[in-house]
C-alpha cells in the first residue's frame, strides 16, 4: 500500500524537472499497480520455495504453505548432500560444467560467428544469417530426439559429451553477436586496425571482442540459464546418474514417490537455483549494459 | 499433469529409439575379477542392504541405482534393455512381470533358483513363474487392509466397518454430517487398488486355459466392485483423488479422509509424511464382501533377472538374499527404509515386521496384514498383456475422475481393448464368460 501511496509523488517530483516525461497522476498508479501485482505473481513461488525449504516432510503436510512451521533448514541441507552418498554435490557440478563451459564455448562461438557475419561481407551472408534465424524459430526440444539417434551411432549417448556438444551451438548466441557487432563497432576502427598492419585474428581478439564485452556476458547470461534449466535433453541423454545436471537429479527424486522425500526435493530445489541468483548478481551491470546497446542509434 | 505427460512421452521417445537402435551394444568380455550387477530398483533404503551385501562378498559387487516408482520406470528399464546395457537386475511390480517375460525382456534363471522357491509365499513364486519358467525373485507383497483415523471414527460416531456395504453406509453417514470430509476416496491414479477390489471379489482377469488365456476384466465379479464404487462416487459420498501426488498427504493430514485402503507397505509412507497424526490411526481389515472373507493385495514386487545379464547365477543368490535375509530385511522392512512387507515367509517372524506400531496406538500392524496375506486370492493371475492394460486402466480413471466416463463402461472397454491387443500380438485369447 505504501508503495503504491508514495512512488507517484516521485514522478509529480520529476514531472517538475522534464516536461517530455509527463505522466498523469492516474497513468502512474496504474503502471505501480501492475507493476507491483507482477513482482507480489512472480515473487509467491520464491516465497513459497524459500518457506518450504524450512520444513519438514511432515510440516510440508500438516501447515499453510506460506507460513513458516518448525525450522529444520539445516536438517535439509544436510540430507540433501547426505542422500545416496553426496551425490547432488556431484549433480551441482555438472550442471556447473556442463551450463559454465558449454555457456563460455557457445559465447564464443556465437559472438565469433556474430562479428563475421556483422562485419565481413562474403558471398551467402544473407542466407546464413537467415538460416539461423530460421534455427531460432525451432524449440530444442524438437532437435533432441534426432541429436540422440546421431549420438547413439557414433556412441556419444550417456556420456558429458552428449549434453556438452549441443549446448555449444546456441542460434540465438549468433543472433545476438550479430547484433552488437553492428551496432557497436565502427568500420572505421577496424579499418584502422587493418592500417596498422594487424591480421584479422588479431582484430578479433585484440578489438572486437573486448568492444564486445558487454554483449559476451550478456550471452553467456542467457547461454548459461538455458543450459542449466535444459532438462529435455539430459533426460533423453543420460542415464548414468552420476553425470546428471541438477534439475534431471531433483526431479528424479521427485519421482521416487515411495520415498518420503518431499523436503529434500524442495530444499535441493532451493539450493540450485542459488547459482542462478549468484551468477545474475554479479553479472548484472553487464548484463544491463548489453541489453541497451544499440537500442539508441 | 503436463509435466508428467512429456516425460511419459519422452520415455515412450527413448524406448522406441532403443528399439531402433539399440541392437548392437558391444559387451565387454567377463573378467576373472569381481563381477559387477547393475541394480535398478525404488526401495528407499536399498543402497544401505546393498552395503551390506558388498562387504560381505567381494567377489560379487552390486550397484545399486533408484529410478522412479513403478509405471515411470518401466519404459526407461525396457529401453536400456533393448540397448544391452541394462545391468541384471530390476524391481517390477508383480503385474509386470508377464508381460515383461512376454516381451522377452527377462531371463529364464529356473536353472539357478534350486530350492529358493521353498522361501517365499506360493502365490509369489508362481507370479514370478508365469509359464512355470522362473524369471524373478519375489520382493514384497501388499496385502491390504484399512487404515483409520480412530479420533475421527469417534467424532463422527461410526464403528469400523466390517463389510463394504457397512462402509458404504458409513460413508454416507459421515458426508451428510460434514460434507467436507468423506470415509474414503477413489485413488484415479493408482490402478492397483482398482484391480484389488475386482482380485478381492475373486474376479479372474486373466487365466490360462490350456494353450489361450481367458480373459475376464469386465465378468461379473469385476462388474460388482466397478459397480460399488461407481455408486458411492455417484452418491457424493466419497471423491476422487490422486494418491501419488503429493497433496494427497496433505488431505490426509486436514483429516479430509477418514479412511485409507491400502497395501502394508503404505504404513512407511503414512509415518513419514503425516507424521504430526501420530497416535490417531489404527489397523483394521479391509471390509470384506458379506460372507466372504477374502482379502486384496495392491501393489508388491519382485527382483526380475533381465536379459543379456551376464552373471545371472550371482544375480539370483544377491536377489535372494537381499529379499529374505534378516539383514538386508531389517533396512528394507524397517519404516524408514521402505516398510516392505517380506514375500518370503520366514520373514513373517522377524522383529522388523512385528514392531508394536506406537504411530497406530501400539498396535503389531503385522497380525492384520498376517490375516490379509493369508486371505488374499491365490488364483489370480496377471496377463502377459498387461502393461499395456494397465496404462489405458490408469487413463481410463482419469476420466473417471473427470466425470468422462464410469467405471463398469471403463472394465467393459477395457476388456474389449485388452482382448484385441492381445489378438494382435499373436496371442490365443478369449473372454471367460
Amino acid at each position: 500500500m505504501t508503495l503504491t501511496r508514495t512512488r507517484p509523488q516521485k514522478t509529480e517530483r520529476f514531472q517538475n524537472g522534464s516536461a517530455e516525461l509527463r505522466v498523469s497522476r492516474s497513468t502512474a498508479m496504474v503502471t505501480m499497480g501492475v507493476l507491483t501485482l507482477a513482482a507480489v505473481y512472480f515473487l509467491i513461488p520464491v516465497w513459497w520455495l524459500i518457506v518450504s525449504a524450512t520444513k519438514s516432510n511432515t510440516a510440508l503436510f500438516s501447515s499453510n504453505g506460506f507460513g513458516f512451521s518448525g525450522f529444520s533448514l539445516f536438517d535439509n541441507i544436510v540430507d540433501v548432500f547426505t542422500k545416496q552418498d553426496g551425490l547432488f554435490g556431484r549433480w551441482l557440478l555438472n550442471s556447473v560444467l556442463y551450463a559454465g563451459i558449454g555457456g563460455l564455448l557457445a559465447t564464443f562461438l556465437g559472438v565469433a560467428c556474430g562479428y563475421a557475419l556483422a562485419k565481413y561481407n562474403f558471398r551467402g551472408r544473407g542466407v546464413i544469417f537467415g538460416a539461423i534465424l530460421g534455427g531460432l524459430l525451432i524449440p530444442s526440444a524438437l532437435l533432441t530426439v534426432p541429436l540422440y539417434l546421431m549420438f547413439s551411432r557414433i556412441g556419444l549417448v550417456n556420456t558429458v559429451w552428449a549434453v556438452l556438444i549441443p549446448a555449444i551451438v546456441n542460434p540465438f548466441a549468433v543472433y545476438l553477436g550479430r547484433i552488437y557487432a553492428a551496432a557497436s563497432m565502427p568500420d572505421e576502427l577496424l579499418e584502422a586496425a587493418r592500417l596498422d598492419g594487424a591480421s584479422e585474428i588479431r582484430i578479433f581478439f585484440s578489438v572486437a571482442l573486448r568492444l564486445m564485452s558487454p554483449a559476451f556476458v550478456t550471452v553467456f547470461l542467457f547461454s548459461f540459464v538455458s543450459i542449466w534449466n535444459n532438462f529435455f535433453l539430459p533426460l533423453i541423454m543420460l542415464s548414468d546418474q552420476s553425470l546428471y545436471p541438477v534439475t534431471l537429479g531433483i526431479f528424479n527424486w521427485y519421482t521416487q514417490t515411495r520415498e518420503a522425500n518431499y523436503n529434500v526435493v524442495i530444499t535441493g530445489s532451493l539450493l540450485s537455483v542459488i547459482p542462478l541468483v549468484i551468477a545474475f548478481l554479479s553479472l548484472q551491470r553487464f548484463w544491463r549494459a548489453g541489453l541497451s546497446a544499440g537500442s539508441v542509434k | 499433469m503436463k509435466k508428467s505427460q512429456a516425460l511419459a512421452g519422452a520415455l515412450t521417445v527413448s524406448a522406441v529409439l532403443a528399439l531402433l537402435t539399440g541392437c548392437g551394444a558391444a559387451g565387454t568380455t567377463a573378467s576373472a575379477g569381481p563381477v559387477t550387477i547393475d541394480y535398478m530398483g525404488w526401495v528407499p533404503k536399498a543402497d544401505k542392504a546393498v552395503d551390506i551385501w558388498n562387504k560381505a562378498h567381494p567377489e560379487t559387487q552390486v550397484k545399486y541405482s533408484p529410478v522412479s516408482n513403478g509405471q515411470d520406470a518401466y519404459p526407461k528399464i525396457r529401453s536400456s534393455v533393448q540397448a544391452g546395457n541394462a545391468g541384471c537386475l530390476a524391481q517390477l511390480t508383480l503385474d509386470q512381470v508377464p508381460s515383461f517375460v512376454a516381451d522377452g525382456m527377462l531371463m529364464d534363471v529356473t536353472q539357478y533358483t534350486g530350492d529358493v522357491k521353498d522361501t517365499f509365499l506360493d502365490w509369489t513364486w508362481s507370479q514370478v513363474s508365469p509359464g512355470g519358467q522362473t524369471y524373478a525373485i519375489p520382493q514384497d507383497t501388499g496385502p491390504m487392509a484399512m487404515y483409520y483415523r480412530t479420533d475421527l471414527f469417534e467424532k463422527f460416531g461410526i464403528t469400523v466397518p466390517k463389510t463394504w456395504d457397512e462402509f458404504a453406509t458409513a460413508a454416507k453417514t459421515v458426508h451428510a454430517a460434514d460434507p467436507s470430509v468423506s470415509l474414503g476416496y477413489l485413488a484415479t491414479d493408482d490402478s492397483s487398488t482398482v484391480a484389488a477390489y475386482a482380485w478381492q471379489r475373486d474376479s479372474s482377469w486373466f487365466a490360462i486355459d490350456g494353450d489361450s488365456w481367458k480373459v475376464g476384466i469386465d465378468d461379473s465379479a469385476s462388474a460388482a466392485s466397478a459397480t460399488y464404487w461407481q455408486d458411492l462416487l455417484d452418491s457424493g459420498a466419497i471423491a476422487t483423488t490422486k494418491r501419488w501426488d503429493p497433496g494427497f498427504y496433505s488431505e490426509l493430514a486436514s483429516g479430509k479422509y477418514l479412511t485409507m485402503m491400502g497395501g502394508a507397505w503404505n504404513t512407511a509412507l503414512i509415518e513419514a509424511n503425516v507424521g504430526d497424526t501420530a497416535g490417531k490411526w489404527a489397523l483394521a481389515p479391509m471390509p470384506t464382501v458379506k460372507g466372504s472373507t477374502a482379502s486384496a493385495n495392491s501393489g508388491g514386487s519382485a527382483v526380475a533377472v533381465l536379459k543379456g545379464c551376464k552373471y545371472p547365477e550371482q544375480a539370483v543368490a544377491f536377489a535372494t538374499w537381499l529379499n529374505s535375509s534378516e539383514d538386508s530385511l531389517n533396512i528394507l522392512s524397517a519404516a524408514d527404509g521402505g516398510g516392505l512387507y517380506p514375500a518370503a515367509t520366514k520373514a513373517l517372524d522377524y522383529a522388523v515386521v512385528n514392531k508394536k506400531d506406537s504411530f497406530f496406538g501400539g498396535q503389531n500392524l503385522n497380525d492384520i496384514f498376517r490375516e490379509s496375506a493369508n486371505n488374499v486370492n491365490v488364483g489370480w493371475a496377471w496377463g502377459p498383456t498387461y502393461s499395456s492394460t494397465d496404462t489405458t486402466l490408469t487413463d481410463g480413471l482419469a476420466k473417471v475422475a473427470t466425470k468422462g466416463t464410469t467405471l463398469p463402461a471403463l472394465m467393459t472397454s477395457l476388456q474389449t481393448s485388452t482382448l484385441s491387443d492381445m489378438k494382435g500380438r499373436g496371442i490365443q485369447a478369449a473372454a471367460s464368460h
